[in-house]
């Protein structure tokens, strides 16, 4: 508990955390897995979770449909959006310099976005749905079932993919691939197609955050921006590759935000987790976890 | 079964094989020796599909494969390194069941290198011996005709250099595996191999049985010194 604040309001905020820790964890899990696998640093990453909330904004302004009941729908159609970008975009520059991956994948996210401005212009939009406004509320404590949904799923998310990538034939050829590509190579696994499977799995881990913070946060183009920083603080604070690291610097940077915004300015609240980044560069520049804990 | 022919691969202007043709019959076991840099490992490299060479072709059973990705020619070809390339951040039996999800086949080959009773250890945990046994019985997971080993007895203690000729022999013997061996250690290859091909700067020099070779001039003269 906190000095000074009631503890109906701590709660308060820790939940707030554990909402907003849900959405980076996703982002960040899915960033950190394709890195972890192919070494691309995917600067489109945060403008495909956007493109998932105007999907989720889209069909339910068409149809009705809950953005969380979209979740089975959403994230095969994005698995299939990541597998297509590797195959048709990533594909010729996974081997290459490090500017070229950063040129083709900036490339697609402004590409992506401004296709989106086309589309929706650049106004803001909300999905006003009645699951958006069902609160529940105990001594003080407000929870709104969005985030609690969020939350829940992100839970079941992670466990579901480490499960994956431990036990199944796939999931031990993306980690062999991970560890060393040349030695998965001469033990029959193509390498390119677990690329893109990767590339699938990351961006359908995106589309998953970007269904879940449609029900909570309004949607415009510009929000991938600040998503594709914090995305990139979680990745590397919890160590480049290293996906649990990343769901757990997914909440540490999300109750850091919160109670930054509650305590001191909400102006600060991005630069509070970069403060801290630089402080965990000086001191543990490999990241929170160890290599053992590396899924 | 497998055939080189012609094969010749340089880097820049240095050539690493020159113009080399041999050919490895089913259930062989060949040592491929000379001195550092002869292009032993070269060769290896182009045979598992790592380097594609400049002219030559690669045959397998009659079948080319120059344009046959190394995934696809690790069905019948397998590999280890001189220092071997397991994952370290999975166990002993993981490493193997990347190959194929058959637990009691991983088992059968842990037994047969004696590494079962380490089955769950982290591979990180195993020492360099124990790490080329492993990866070994990975390559094994595989089914291949033909299993290329480059220096398997570098940096092995005596026991393990017995062991791992054992299983070699064993294998060769029971499932007519092929072998190809790069080795250094020649006491040791000349106990397990049928033949011996000595290669020095990028060509070979010499083809015959372990004590032909040694007795050969010019391999005496280029890889063990006047």
């Amino acid at each position: 508990m906190i000095p000074g604040i009631s503890s109906s309001i701590f709660l308060n905020l820790l939940f707030n955390g554990f909402f907003l820790g849900s959405i980076y964890a996703l982002v960040g899990a899915g960033l950190t897995l394709v890195f972890g696998v192919t070494r691309l640093v995917n600067f489109a990453h945060s403008i495909l979770m956007v493109s998932a909330m105007y999907f989720s904004y889209y069909i339910w302004s068409v149809l009705g449909v809950e953005p969380f009941l979209l979740l089975p729908l959403s994230f095969p159609l994005f698995f299939l959006v990541g597998y297509l970008i590797y195959r048709f975009l990533i594909k010729f520059v996974v081997d290459q310099s490090f500017s070229s991956q950063v040129l083709a994948t900036l490339g697609l996210f402004l590409i992506i976005q401004y296709g989106i401005v086309m589309l929706w212009t650049s106004n803001t939009y909300t999905v006003n749905s009645p699951l958006r406004n069902i609160v529940f509320r105990f001594d003080g404590v407000f929870i709104s079932l969005p985030h609690l949904l969020t939350f829940l799923t992100t839970l079941a998310i992670s466990f579901a993919l480490y499960y994956f990538l431990k036990t199944t034939y796939i999931g031990r050829a993306i980690r062999a691939t991970a560890q060393d590509p040349e030695a998965a190579k001469i033990l029959g696994i193509e390498t390119n197609y677990i690329y893109s499977i990767s590339l699938g799995l990351g961006t359908g881990l995106a589309a998953v955050a970007g269904n879940m913070l449609a029900m909570s946060y309004s949607i415009d183009p510009y929000i991938a921006d600040v998503f594709l920083v914090m995305a990139f603080v979680v990745i590397i604070m919890g160590g480049m590759g290293n996906y649990i690291g990343a769901i757990l610097a997914g909440y540490i940077i999300g109750m850091l935000e919160v109670f930054t915004a509650f305590f001191f300015l909400p102006l600060l609240k991005h630069a509070v987790p970069l403060l801290l980044l630089i402080i965990i560069l000086i001191f543990k520049p490999e990241g929170l976890l160890s290599r053992r804990l590396r899924a | 079964m497998l055939v080189l022919s012609n094969i010749t691969k340089t880097f820049g202007g240095v050539v690493a094989v020159r113009n080399m043709s041999m050919e490895i019959e089913k259930g062989e076991l060949v040592g491929l020796i000379g001195p550092n840099g002869s292009g032993k490992t070269t060769l290896l490299d182009v045979i598992s599909g790592f380097y594609k060479p400049d002219s030559g072709l690669v045959k397998l059973d009659g079948a080319p494969l120059n344009r046959t990705p190394p995934f696809e020619r690790a069905k019948h070809i397998g590999r280890t390194f001189q220092i071997p390339r397991i994952f370290s951040r999975m166990t002993v039996k993981e490493n193997l069941m990347v190959v194929e999800m058959n637990e009691e086949k991983a088992l059968q080959l842990l037994e047969m290198v004696q590494l079962s009773r380490l089955a769950d250890e982290y591979a990180s945990n195993l020492s360099g011996g124990q790490q080329k046994l492993l990866e070994f019985a990975r390559t094994l997971m595989m089914n291949p005709k033909i299993v290329l080993m480059d220096e398997p007895f570098a940096g092995v203690s005596a026991p393990l250099i017995q062991r791992l000729s054992d299983v070699i022999l064993q294998l060769n013997s029971e499932k007519k595996i092929a072998f190809l061996i790069v080795e250094h250690n020649l006491a040791a290859l000349f106990k397990v191999c049928h033949r011996c091909v000595v290669m020095d700067q990028g060509s070979m020099i010499a083809d015959g049985s372990p004590e032909d070779v040694s007795r050969n001039s010019q391999v005496i003269k280029a890889y063990m010194g006047e």
